[in-house]
């Protein structure tokens, strides 16, 4: 009783295994989109068209007292530096699956990948 | 509670907390927000197998509290305590189904469960986005768990031999 209960659970737990490992290569070949909305606390702050961009730029998003500066280039979006404790959003590299987020958890910031433009501009705050 | 038990949870803080403080200054990982090897948790894993639950609670609330302030993150104290909480509550349940002798089986469950909680309250504080990263986080989460859970089962074994 108590060994086949043990076996139930491991298969159980190679099911988990089997289904987070085809969700990741799923989520992680998701296409691309054209617009980038970045968010805080699930607001969007703005969004921009990285293909819009003209060679390479940066520009600050502040968060109390503190920043993470979001590069653009080649149509390509990442965080290139950010003064969080656990540097996660810097070392995610560039947003590349419209499923995956770059995510700043200590600054509550998202970038990610949306449909179609909205009111905000990137001008409100390029430097 | 008398002296013996005491020193032993006292003991067990001072371990969780020491394996805290040794994975603060590790490297990250995966650079995936939320993922950590927690290191702490063959602590609790150990003492949820080893002594009262009640026991096992109150080393896992002092090791988030007191990490929490040495660690000097405010907020994460807030992400360990939910996973904290889900992997504990999972894993008492757990040990009923699950011999000591696969522990390591009930830690990676724990290990998903803490996963889970952690992610519910990011969800909350940073906006759902977040929750693509889940099954990223639930891989490294089986892994770290099967790994603190087999150090777990060697401290066990180590210490059946040293009459701990
Ligand atoms: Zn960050």
């Amino acid at each position: 009783m108590k060994r086949a209960s043990a076996r139930r659970w491991l298969l159980l737990a190679v099911l988990l295994f089997a289904l987070a490992l085809v969700s990741c290569l799923l989520l992680w070949n998701a296409p691309g989109g054209e617009w980038v909305a970045v968010e805080r606390d699930g607001e969007e702050l703005f969004r921009f068209r990285p293909a819009d961009i003209e060679g390479a730029q940066t520009f600050d998003v502040p968060y109390a007292g503190g920043y993470n500066t979001i590069a653009v280039e080649n149509g390509e979006v990442r965080v290139a530096a950010a003064d969080c404790p656990d540097q996660t959003c810097v070392k995610m590299g560039a947003l590349r699956s419209r499923a995956l987020p770059i995510v700043c958890l200590p600054h509550h910031l998202t970038i990610r990948f949306v449909d179609g433009a909205e009111d905000g501009g990137l001008d409100a705050v390029a430097r | 509670m008398d002296a013996r038990r005491l020193t032993r949870l006292a003991l067990l803080t001072a371990a969780a907390l020491s394996l805290f403080i040794v994975e603060l200054q590790l490297p990250d990982l995966f650079p995936i927000p939320g993922a950590k090897l927690g290191l702490a948790n063959i602590v609790t894993v150990y003492a949820l197998y080893r002594c009262r639950a009640g026991e096992a609670a109150m080393v896992l609330a002092a090791r988030i509290l007191l990490g929490g302030l040495l660690g000097g993150r405010g907020i994460a104290i807030v992400y360990s305590a939910a996973g904290g909480t889900a992997c504990f509550a999972g894993m008492l349940l757990l040990k009923r189904a699950i011999p000591e002798r696969h522990l390591w089986l009930a830690s990676v469950f724990g290990a998903a469960l803490h996963n889970l909680g952690q992610m519910a309250v990011a969800s909350i504080i940073a906006g759902t986005a977040v929750l693509a990263y889940l099954p990223f986080l639930l891989l490294a989460g089986c892994a770290a768990g099967a790994f603190t859970g087999l150090c777990a089962q060697l401290v066990i074994r180590k210490g059946r031999f040293w009459k701990l």
